[in-house]
């Protein structure tokens, strides 16, 4: 079974200030990295609601994100994506992205006509293509200063 | 995921401190960074011109 991508639209005024509020409390407890022990005390509820520490991770970001006004989409990783949506996480138009897909570098079946995804090869290739650009940008960074480009005399 | 899109003038381009600090924010997908060819040319000109 494929999950789906869980979209919450930008939150209200009222719920951003909550989630402000919220976020700046939470921090404190979740810069630890573990696990957290919660208790809601909306209801008599006496026994700890225990998250597991990559749960409060992400409910760091969803705070940070509600916080400043924007929505949130989660994407499990086993997710399959359109090709609109995959051109979308990897910041590069429909048409590039089809030519990855054609040429192999990320892996996509086809349902029908339409071309599926799934986010974790979409991620690995992210990954991938940013190791190279970092590659690039630090040894053009070093032929700068080797070539006196502006960074002063050595 | 960056929805904006911001264009490197040349003097953007070089030197190359600005340039290298801007590319490195456009690698974390803070904005696109685009230029176009004849900007491209005319930051090339400005290093072999010195």
């Amino acid at each position: 079974m494929n999950m789906l991508a869980h979209r919450h639209l930008p939150p209200t005024p009222q719920d951003a200030a909550i989630a402000r509020v919220s976020g700046q409390a939470l921090s404190r407890f979740a810069a630890t990295r573990g696990p957290l022990k919660l208790r809601v005390t909306d209801a008599e509820q006496m026994e700890p609601i225990e998250l597991p520490a990559g749960a409060v991770a992400l409910l760091m970001e969803v705070l940070e994100a509600m916080a400043a006004g924007r929505g949130v989409t989660i994407i499990p990783e086993n997710a399959e994506l359109s090709t609109v949506q995959a051109a979308e996480v990897l910041n590069v138009s429909r048409p590039f992205l089809i030519k990855l897909l054609e040429d192999g570098s990320i892996p996509h079946r086809k349902v029908g006509k339409h071309r599926r995804v799934r986010m974790e090869d979409v991620m690995s290739y992210k990954a991938a293509i940013d190791n190279e650009r970092e590659a690039v940008l630090d040894q053009l960074a070093a032929d700068a200063q080797d070539q006196d480009m502006g960074y002063g005399s050595k | 995921m960056s929805q904006y899109t911001v264009l490197f003038d040349a003097n953007v381009l070089y030197p190359a401190p600005m340039r290298d600090a801007l590319m490195q924010l456009a690698v974390t997908d803070l904005f696109k960074a685009k230029w176009t060819a004849d900007i491209h040319r005319e930051w090339i000109n400005a290093p072999t011109a010195q």
